[in-house]
């Protein structure tokens, strides 16, 4: 179908070889400015979170019971370093990131860093895990929900989508859990270990990225199919198949990459509640408790930790992008 | 609620049984109870039990796994007192005195024998021949200094909340010390049961390994903790209770122990119906009854209602009085809390200084209804709201507990909302003290109080007096009353501290709801009655199998 007068500009990727082509600027000046912005995000949170861990309460009101007095309260206070005014707490503070000291765990007693540091294998594990299930499953999903939109087989697409995104993480992960480690057996009920630990709390995880991703992929290319290219594509004499895995997909990426990001990022961010219920030793369960306890240096090496990985994941978007679609090197 | 096939027997045949060993801990005091046998001669029965199981020979054999709700934040011997903590630790260090499990009496552990000296000071006799996981002798100097050691202000480890004079601790000769409390303690041997003891070598060479290697004279010790994920112990070859078993209160049938935890009680359940586990701590009742067994064991925790006493409305006793009537305890504990008993007070019977002659509030709206108008025509502005306010996740069914109270608030004329709290948000509010909580905050708090020491003396601190941590009640006469009960030693210390139990309850400051109990979730194979401290001692489980 032809659009007169659309104003939606035409993606010249692989259609024209012969179009005379623009000098694509090289990666690295385009990384290194990336990289300056994310250290400047990451610095300016490291000063944000130490202000505001330190100004939402007192640690030792929840350490010691309510009948500890007001002399054994003090004495906890000054054993943490916490009667010190504010500035000479933020001064030991940066002194000791700058060296990558957080100081030690409040709860637990030991240096701070190396406890989150412990638990980031089992969160980039189950990340991993998670999205290698949803990612290409949700990829496959979307494109045969676009191919024939309004089918039989689209609606069911949408209806999986739709329940991936509004099931309760907690609720399936328990369901996940009776059927198939109490009454069928076939794989222990929580725990952190091999594939068959990952599992279940994988597929728990997997549903709600898989929900998102399959409609984002079904409007991108939805959307793709209504360009001119893809008219003249099939006007050729191109295959379906060859319009869809050549062409169209390729266009549509970039939202996906940036729905796929965003499920990354969420997925580091801690995936609390399935951590909650099986028992895996992820960060971000290791955060809630530290907040609950109002652990200052495990909370502050906790979010500057979890801060690292997103902008890192959000560095290695916008690279993906940039190899997507080059022009973005000029941004 | 338990092993269904629980058959009771006559006396002589119990004794019998229980001699032959043919009977399993937990069988011995269920049996015993039902028998209307006392908690000592239960006592007598369970003590037989071990030296059978060391009759035949048995080296320390299979493994148990425990699933816990919590990983212990810390392996220092200080935190062996503490919810997380003290499943793990109290199997690896020793402290001078333990309770008897059936009888809840102090019983000596790392202390043969002691007495007071005056009324500040104990004389302890140290047990001999008794080795740390490391080979390092305990000593009286050990003992002395660990305890200097862990009640000491300078370190201020959080163990020092449940410290009422300063305590330290001297050596006498090669196998006694002296343990004094600063002013009079009559509840000092109390404290010393909830402070095992440290590796002083380990203190003094290596103070950086303290929180993850726990090296104590216990009858397990460490293997590995793979943070996050399991803390894995195995049976200690030289522990001296090995020889000793009566004196042990136990022995080491088992040989490895894993400890997991998962924070979800329907997972720990699901553990122990799969077979991972062979005990889930601190079931919800549901998820205990899918278990093979469950367990449900008293506990030193009381579930009850804090009451502001300086609100406009709260301040008149009728209508703290109607608050108490609108309460259907019996309900609440058969329907919310699965189980329990209804509390008088705020401590359970097993505590000195328990008033038996208390009586709860019974159930009556159309009393409260009246009390409440009677109040409001002499003045009282019921329609002042009053804040009923939940900490989120505090206890099994605390909202609940909470939205039913509001309702029935509601019903009897007052004006009542519930609010649901975070943990951190709701301390600040909870840890202050009569004099500076605002006169119109209005707060009903839905609270737990356990009584670790098991006298009512260390609640009198928290809740009964003016200057409490968390007193929302001031009364000067109750005052007088604490400070004149709470020093007594002897036959007259009980009686005094009912009495001030009974002139605090009379104000009706706080409503007493459950004395909580516990559920575990237990193998079918396994034989282990659950303390009333909530201490899990593997000395004390075996196998049937």
């Amino acid at each position: 179908m032809l659009h007169a007068g659309n104003p939606t500009p035409y993606h010249p990727i692989t259609l024209t070889p012969h179009h005379p082509r623009q000098e694509i600027p090289p990666i690295g000046p385009y990384l290194l400015r990336r990289l300056i912005h994310s250290i400047f995000v990451l610095l300016g949170l490291v000063v944000v979170v130490f202000f505001v861990t330190h100004l939402v309460g007192d640690p030792v009101s929840l350490m010691l019971r309510p009948e500890a007095t007001a002399e054994q309260r003090l004495a906890v206070r000054e054993r943490l370093g916490l009667n010190d005014p504010i500035l000479v707490q933020f001064g030991r503070f940066m002194g000791g990131v700058a060296r990558g000291d957080f100081g030690d765990s409040i709860w637990q007693r030991v240096p701070a860093l190396p406890i989150v540091l412990d638990r980031l294998p089992a969160t980039l594990y189950l990340a991993s895990a998670t999205l290698l299930l949803a990612v290409p499953l949700s990829i496959l999903l979307g494109i045969v929900s676009a191919i024939r939109p309004g089918s039989i087989v689209d609606r069911v697409v949408t209806v999986i989508s739709l329940g991936g995104v509004s099931t309760a993480d907690f609720w399936l992960g328990l369901m996940l859990i009776l059927l198939f480690a109490v009454r069928l057996g076939w794989v222990p009920t929580s725990g952190y270990g091999g594939v068959q630990y990952v599992l279940l709390p994988a597929i728990a995880l997997a549903f709600r990225p898989l929900g998102r991703i399959s409609q984002v992929v079904r409007s991108a290319m939805l959307d793709q199919f209504s360009q001119p290219y893809v008219t003249t594509a099939r006007a050729k004499g191109l295959t379906e198949r060859v319009v869809v895995s050549l062409h169209t997909l390729k266009n549509a990426a970039i939202p996906v990459a940036t729905m796929v990001g965003d499920e990354a990022a969420s997925l580091l961010n801690g995936a609390v509640v399935i951590e909650t219920v099986f028992g895996w030793p992820g960060v971000g369960i290791l955060l809630i408790q530290a907040i609950d306890r109002r652990d200052l240096p495990l909370i502050e090496a906790s979010v500057i930790v979890i801060a690292v990985m997103i902008v890192t994941v959000n560095l290695l978007v916008d690279l993906t992008y940039s190899f997507i679609d080059p022009r973005v090197r000029y941004g | 609620m338990a092993r269904n096939d629980l058959q009771v027997r006559p006396i002589d045949r119990f004794i019998a049984d229980a001699a032959a060993g043919k009977l399993s801990r937990r069988d011995l005091v269920k049996q015993g109870a039902a028998l209307g046998l006392s908690a000592s001669a239960i006592g007598v029965a369970l003590r037989a039990a071990p030296q059978t199981v060391l009759a035949q020979g048995a080296e320390p054999a299979g493994k148990i796994v425990i699933s816990l709700s919590a990983e212990p934040a810390t392996l220092e011997n200080w935190n062996a007192y503490s919810l997380d903590g003290h499943p793990v630790l109290r199997n690896i260090f020793e402290a001078l005195l333990n309770r008897d499990p059936a009888t809840n009496e102090l019983v000596g552990e790392l202390a043969t024998a002691w007495e007071w000296q005056d009324d500040r000071t104990i004389r302890f006799t140290l047990r001999e021949g008794v080795t740390f996981h490391d080979g390092n002798p305990f000593t009286a100097e050990v003992a002395a200094e660990g305890l200097n050691f862990t009640w000491s202000s300078e370190n201020a480890f959080d163990i020092i909340q449940f410290m009422g004079p300063q305590i330290s601790a001297e050596v006498v000769d090669e196998v006694t010390i002296d343990v004094s409390a600063a002013e009079p303690d009559p509840i000092l041997p109390a404290r010393l049961y909830f402070s095992p003891l440290p590796n002083m070598a380990q203190v003094s060479e290596r103070p950086d390994s303290l929180a993850s290697e726990a090296i104590g004279t216990g009858p397990y010790q460490l293997v590995e903790w793979a943070r996050g994920e399991r803390i894995t112990l195995t049976a200690y070859p030289d522990w001296w209770g090995a020889a000793d078993t009566e004196a042990a209160f136990g022995t080491q049938a088992i040989k490895d122990v894993e400890y997991v935890w998962r924070p979800e009680s329907t997972v720990r359940a699901a553990q122990v119906t799969a077979g991972e586990a062979q005990i889930g701590r601190f079931l919800a009742p549901d998820d205990c009854a899918t278990t093979p067994v469950c367990e449900e064991s008293p506990s030193v925790e009381t579930i009850f209602l804090r009451l502001d006493t300086m609100h406009p409305v709260m301040s008149d006793i009728r209508i703290r009085e109607a608050i108490g009537l609108a309460v259907d305890k019996e309900r609440l504990v058969e329907q919310v809390f699965g189980g329990g008993e209804v509390a008088t007070q705020m401590v359970g019977p097993s505590a000195v200084g328990y008033n038996a002659e208390i009586t709860a509030l019974g159930f009556d709206m159309e009393r409260a209804a009246a009390l409440v108008q009677e109040a409001a025509a002499d003045g009282v502005p019921i329609e002042m709201e009053i804040n009923v306010a939940v900490r989120r996740g505090a206890y099994t069914r605390n909202e609940e507990l909470g939205e039913y109270v509001a309702n029935q608030l509601n019903e009897i004329g007052l004006t009542a909302r519930t609010e649901v709290i975070e943990h951190a948000a709701y301390q600040e509010q909870y840890v202050m003290n009569y004099d500076e909580i605002p006169v119109e905050r209005g707060w009903i708090g839905t609270l737990g109080h356990g009584n670790e020491m098991m006298d009512v003396s260390q609640t009198f601190s928290g809740y009964y007096r003016c200057d409490g941590g968390v007193s929302t009640f001031c009364n000067p006469e109750i005052d007088s009353l604490t400070a004149e009960s709470a020093p007594v030693t002897g036959d007259d210390r009980a009686a005094g501290l009912a009495a001030t139990t009974a002139a605090f309850m009379a104000e009706i400051p706080v409503i007493p709801i459950v004395h909580l109990p516990f559920f575990y979730g237990l193998a079918a194979d396994l034989n282990w009655a659950p303390r009333l401290d909530g201490f899990m001692l593997v000395k004390e489980m075996s196998y049937s199998s």
